[in-house]
């Protein structure tokens, strides 16, 4: 029984996403990152899990439906998180580079907002007119 | 038979021939009754009977057509099928507006996101009259200095605005929303009171000053207006998409 748990975990490492933080961010804030992009991450995509971490006013505007068309499964082997572009305490917009299996990265800008000590995601949606 | 008995016979059956088919012939009294037929039958619009009921309910175009007799030729059947695809949305929207109602998370997560967007801004309390011409303006201006109080009834009297019916009343409004003129007297006018007739545009504004005040950006104060902002968001999405779904099904 071990050695089966003990490959399934060596299995899980192997699809498991790394992440490398070159700034100082908050430790809840850290979790809630890898969490997300974890989720986000093709082998262990959960989009209901997903939804759940984005802003509760983002979520009333777009339902589940339409919001499954801004974030399909990505293929990510590591993230690094190299920039803090603004941090208001409660509202923070880091860049991050995202690198798949193929070796390829691109980069790109994620933006958390903090309520009740709990962060939230917030992606571009296509509803609000600013 | 003499001549003009024959035009008057020839006028009255060239009448008769151009009178309309009889479904369309309906008094105002018996529209109601009559536009479940119509609605089946004629024009082919095929609309489900969910919305005819609630077309019923409130007396929609068909209604107003029916009143003014009017036969449909084929770009008036297409415009009237949009037209009442948008009817049927908006009342099937406003009947399930209670489903829209956003929670306090969500209003305060819109707040916690966009509070570098609020800004304060100077708000003033006010009453406003609008004249079409200065010497009627001057006059209602010389009635004001002798009785401040009277504004409300010289409003009601003589504004075309539509604050009229409300004695000229607007309440805090924000100064950008008003022309140059009119902003630049309630910027640099000291103390409450009643403005001289100032033109902006066409028309000529008695202004009365109650107070000034700069908005707040605390939640609590703009809660309402983002509790509205974000329900308007939400219902217009769904009147397009239900506007979508209807006109796939009447067109």
């Amino acid at each position: 029984m071990k050695i089966f748990i003990i490959i399934f975990l060596f299995i899980q490492s192997l699809f498991a996403v790394e992440f490398d933080f070159k700034v100082p961010l908050e430790s809840s804030l850290k979790e809630s990152f890898k969490r997300y992009w974890s989720l986000k991450e093709s082998e262990s995509y959960d989009l209901k899990a997903i939804y759940k971490m984005e802003l509760p006013y983002l979520r009333y505007l777009n339902p589940i439906k339409k919001y499954k068309k801004f974030v399909p499964p990505l293929d990510i082997k590591k993230i690094e998180v190299t920039k803090i572009f603004k941090n208001r305490g409660d509202k923070i917009e880091v860049g991050a580079w995202l690198y798949n299996f193929d070796g390829e990265k691109s980069y790109f800008h994620d933006i958390w907002v903090k309520m009740d000590d709990k962060w939230y995601h917030r992606f571009i949606d296509k509803i609000l007119p600013f | 038979m003499k001549p003009h008995i024959l035009i008057t016979f020839l006028t009255l059956f060239a009448t008769l021939l151009q009178a309309r088919p009889y479904c369309y012939d309906i008094e105002s009294s018996k529209i109601s009754s009559n536009q479940i037929e119509l609605l089946h039958t004629i024009d082919n619009l095929n609309i489900p009977d969910r919305y005819i009921k609630k077309v019923l309910e409130r007396n929609l175009l068909f209604a107003k057509v029916l009143q003014k007799r009017y036969v449909l030729n084929e770009n008036d059947r297409e415009y009237l099928k949009l037209k009442l695809a948008e009817a049927m949305a908006k009342l099937y929207i406003k009947k399930r507006s209670r489903e829209f109602e956003p929670t306090e998370d969500d209003i305060k997560s819109f707040y916690i996101d966009h509070k570098d967007e609020f800004k304060p801004s100077l708000e003033a309390e006010l009453y406003i009259m609008a004249i079409p011409s200065l010497p009627l303006a001057d006059s209602i201006k010389r009635e004001l200095t002798a009785n401040i109080d009277k504004f409300e009834e010289l409003a009601k009297r003589y504004s075309i605005d539509g604050s009229a019916i409300a004695g000229g009343y607007i309440g805090y409004t924000k100064l950008e929303k008003f022309p140059y003129a009119l902003r630049n007297w309630i910027e640099t006018t000291q103390q409450n009171g009643v403005s001289e007739p100032i033109k902006a545009g066409e028309y000529w504004f008695i202004l009365k000053l109650d107070g000034k005040r700069v908005s707040s950006t605390e939640y609590k104060d703009l809660k309402p207006a983002i509790k509205m902002l974000l329900k308007q968001l939400v219902k217009r999405e769904k009147m397009v998409e239900e506007e979508r779904a209807l006109k796939r099904s009447i067109l």
